[in-house]
């Protein structure tokens, strides 16, 4: 998504964490409350999430936040 | 969406539609003396769906004034979008914005357009040398009733009914929406 300009190049491993657990998009989209499509364009990095998905995601796959998300600061 | 909001909705969509087609009734029936002995029980039913699309139409208005809810639902169901997860919020909000300014450019268009009018007529008299003239000139001016010609073509906006117009710029937003809505959510998909 293009729709709001972040300034921070936020990456995330939801995709490693879900094909680990052995989830499908669908699935894991039923767990947290969002479509296939939302948690596709989160693992394409296109779309950043609400505090309250990043919130759910760490605690469905048992995880820091910090530890799904990072920022991509080049080095 | 409650019931009764649905019954006003689907009241108000059918009576406009059968007042239209009474109301085309109604110019055919003038034309048409054969068709005049039907008169006083079409005006009876005409009163009672008239009072009926009046009561409809101030319900649904004072709910789209005063119900956030309502008219989000409302324009989601017209525009077919859907608002399922936190995503298609945002996708929908942007889809608003951009929608909102491809309606401002529509209507920027109609302004202009209905500033101009354009008249081509041809004068009576023989006699003299410049038979027929094009006048362009701005909306706002005064009109030209002269007797002594004939008006070949005429253009002029503010001839068309405004009801067009509403319909017309409800059209481009409601469509606009949609594609951008539809686009957004693509380009994730």
């Amino acid at each position: 998504m293009t729709r709001i300009q972040s300034k921070l190049d936020i990456k995330n491993n939801v995709g490693i964490l879900r094909v680990e657990l052995g989830l499908t998009q669908e699935q894991l989209g039923l767990e947290v409350g969002v479509t296939r499509a939302t948690i596709n364009a989160l693992e394409k990095g296109s779309y950043n999430p609400s505090l309250e998905l990043a919130f759910r995601l760490s605690k469905f796959f048992n995880a820091r936040i910090e530890d799904i998300f990072w920022e991509n600061t080049g080095e | 969406m409650k019931k009764i909001d649905k019954i006003a909705c689907y009241t108000s969509l059918v009576l406009t539609v059968f007042l239209l087609v009474l109301s085309l009734w109604f110019y055919v029936k003038d034309l048409d003396p054969t068709l005049m002995d039907q008169e006083t029980s079409i005006a009876a039913v005409a009163g009672v769906a008239v009072i009926a699309w009046l009561i409809s139409g101030i319900y649904l208005l004072v709910k789209l004034i005063y119900v956030q809810g309502f008219r989000d639902q409302l324009f989601l169901s017209l525009s077919k979008a859907s608002e399922r997860d936190e995503r298609e919020l945002i996708v929908s909000g942007e889809a608003a914005r951009k929608s909102i300014v491809t309606t401002m450019a529509f209507i920027f268009i109609i302004m202009f357009a209905s500033l101009v009018n354009v008249k081509v007529a041809k004068k009576h008299d023989e006699q003299l040398e410049k038979k027929g003239y094009v006048q362009v000139g701005l909306g706002i001016a005064k009109k030209d009733t002269l007797k002594d010609e004939t008006v070949l073509f005429k253009y002029n906006m503010s001839e068309v009914p405004s009801f067009i117009f509403v319909v017309f710029i409800l059209a481009i937003m409601l469509t606009s929406y949609r594609y951008h809505f539809s686009r957004l959510i693509k380009m994730d998909d």
